[in-house]
């Protein structure tokens, strides 16, 4: 129970007519990086915005360190870190200070601004002002903010916004690295690829519904090649099959079976030839994690 | 906490042009006082009259129902305007932080920049008051006390100001409503409303007991006091219900 950092049930957010996010029941262990994606509108910074009491959820409980949020607000914040949607800046002020505003509200050690803009890499920029940064380097000011006090909980919405390649590479390797200090992650994005690459955990969000939530290796293992056979009636060979016990799924010109080893295939081929049908394609057919991205938000996933 | 939170306050305020209101204000209220003052001195100035008393009684007339409540939405405006343009509010809020002393900040912050805009108000009214050659025995503990009441009556305001401050996006809302609402002030003071009228009340707290149109300053303080708690409260529960989008 001690290890559930984030559970939500039935978190549910609606403006007027228009609902943002649907009973949502999450799941964030200790240790864990979770990928909470979606397409952009799919309610992942609604979502975030509850859990840190930013916006009032409509209905659904969250709890959050195994404490309710509404009842425990400020010592679950003490605890949070977090960079929701674009990230906070004082233009006026250079980066230091900007950290200094932080670190004073939350009476934290100086030395953190150093050990912070360090990691970040943005010593050299530190006396500069922030209305001078690049979105890139706004980007960074606002992640070293949210490592400022060392969090359990790390919260970070799209934290790869405008940072050209090189810069997404070093988060990613930053992130990768938290929870070998005990840290929980939860980063949103809208790019599956992204996500792929640090986390450990994923939930796939969609028109405000969580569509997917398990490991990243069960969502790998819809990687699995499929098997696509074309043949002259699809409507016949299928009840073919049906009746030897072996069902599939298909769409107008093709079938398709989530086996592909040699026996099978050959099996397959020889019960629809037997039967006077003509198999005219015999394939296997790798998918990416981008095909199952768009599967699972596209309404028909057939298989 | 409120020690960091103000710490905060004044650090966000860093390299901001602030000082130029601070200068402005009073003295353009300073300089139409004497103005005032001198072309009509002798239509102000009755037998046994102090020339400082009655320079005064002009000064508060031009700050009060004017130039003050208009510096004190802006002050609010101000200070609310950084958190708008760069995303401050949601990082405010998810600080450990209770809404209240974020809001009781922003509010002493204001009482700060009014009580330096009424210490400079004083310094000026008796700098060119004598270089005006102003004549009599210089008043000073009445002086200092119409400061001090001056920002007492400020507080509703401020609390009111800040309430829009916070809620509009904008500079221009707050500072529209505060232009809007100080035109009829001074028409405001003179019906029984006006002691209740933020923006009016700082006039009539700044202004000597016999050119004033209060009766009771009992009643008076009564009603600030009121009005101060009633919008401090809406102010702070509103805060705490408020989606930060
Ligand atoms: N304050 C609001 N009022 C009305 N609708 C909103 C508000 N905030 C977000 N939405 C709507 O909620 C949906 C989810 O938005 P959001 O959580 O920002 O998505 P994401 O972060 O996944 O891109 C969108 O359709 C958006 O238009
Ligand atoms: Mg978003």
């Amino acid at each position: 129970m001690d290890d559930q950092i984030v559970v939500t049930n039935d978190l549910t957010k609606k403006y007027k007519k228009h609902t943002s996010v649907e009973g949502l029941n999450l799941r964030i262990e200790r240790g864990q990086i979770y990928g909470f994606l979606g397409p952009n509108g799919a309610g992942k910074t609604t979502t975030i915005r509850m859990l840190l009491g930013l916006i009032q959820p409509t209905k659904g409980r969250i709890e959050l360190f195994g404490k309710s949020l509404k009842e425990n607000r400020l010592s679950i914040l003490e605890r949070i870190g977090s960079l929701v949607e674009s990230p906070t800046y004082y233009g006026n002020l250079t980066g230091r200070e900007n950290l200094e505003v932080v670190r004073r509200l939350r009476s934290l050690p100086e030395q953190r601004v150093d050990e912070v803009l360090s990691i970040v890499r943005l010593t050299k920029a530190a006396h500069r002002l922030t209305k001078e940064y690049s979105l890139g380097m706004k980007q960074r000011l606002g992640i070293a903010t949210a490592l400022l006090s060392r969090p359990d909980l790390l919260i970070l919405d799209e934290p790869t916004n405008g940072l050209d390649p090189s810069g997404i590479q070093e988060i990613r390797e930053l992130i990768k690295g938290l929870p070998q200090s005990g840290m929980s992650v939860l980063v949103s994005s809208h790019l599956l690829s992204e996500i792929d690459q640090m986390a450990t955990q994923v939930g796939v969000i969609h028109n405000g519904k969580m569509i997917f939530q398990d490991s990243i290796e069960q969502l790998r293992q819809r990687h699995k090649p499929l098997l696509k056979v074309g043949v002259s009636d699809v409507m016949e060979a299928k009840a073919i099959l049906q009746g030897k016990g072996i069902t599939t799924g298909g769409e107008k010109e093709f079938l398709w079976f989530d086996r592909t080893e040699p026996a099978f295939v050959s099996e397959i081929n020889s019960i629809l030839v037997q039967s006077g049908l003509s198999v005219y394609r015999l394939e296997e057919v790798k998918r990416s994690l981008e095909d199952i991205f768009l599967e699972l938000t596209s309404a028909e996933g057939s298989l | 906490m409120l020690k960091n939170t103000l710490y905060v306050e004044r650090l966000k305020l860093k390299r901001s042009k602030l000082w130029l209101l601070y200068i402005i204000g009073p003295l353009l209220g300073v300089l139409l006082a004497y103005t005032n003052f001198l072309k009509n001195y002798d239509l102000f100035m009755q037998p046994g009259d102090n020339e400082w008393i009655e320079a005064w009684t002009q000064a508060a007339l031009f700050m009060g129902p004017f130039i003050l409540p208009i510096l004190v939405g802006i002050y609010a405006a101000f200070i609310c305007r950084e958190e708008h343009v760069g995303g401050g509010w949601k990082q405010l809020f998810t600080l450990p932080i209770k809404h209240s002393a974020v809001f009781l900040g922003k509010f002493l912050i204001v009482i700060g920049m009014v009580t330096v805009t009424m210490f400079l108000l004083f310094i000026f009214f008796v700098v060119i008051g004598y270089v005006k050659g102003i004549e009599g025995s210089f008043p000073t503990f009445m002086l200092l006390g119409f400061m001090v009441k001056g920002i007492l009556a400020c507080l509703p305001l401020i609390v009111l100001q800040l309430i829009i401050s916070i809620r509009a996006k904008t500079f221009g809302v707050p500072l529209a409503v505060s232009i809007v609402f100080t035109l009829p002030a001074i028409i405001v003071a003179s019906t029984p409303l006006g002691q209740i009228y933020p923006w009016t009340q700082p006039m009539l707290a700044m202004s000597p007991e016999d050119e004033s149109p209060i009766q009771s300053y009992a009643l008076f303080y009564t009603l600030l006091i009121g009005s101060f708690i009633v919008l401090m409260w809406y102010g702070l529960r509103s805060l705490s219900k408020w989606d930060i989008s």
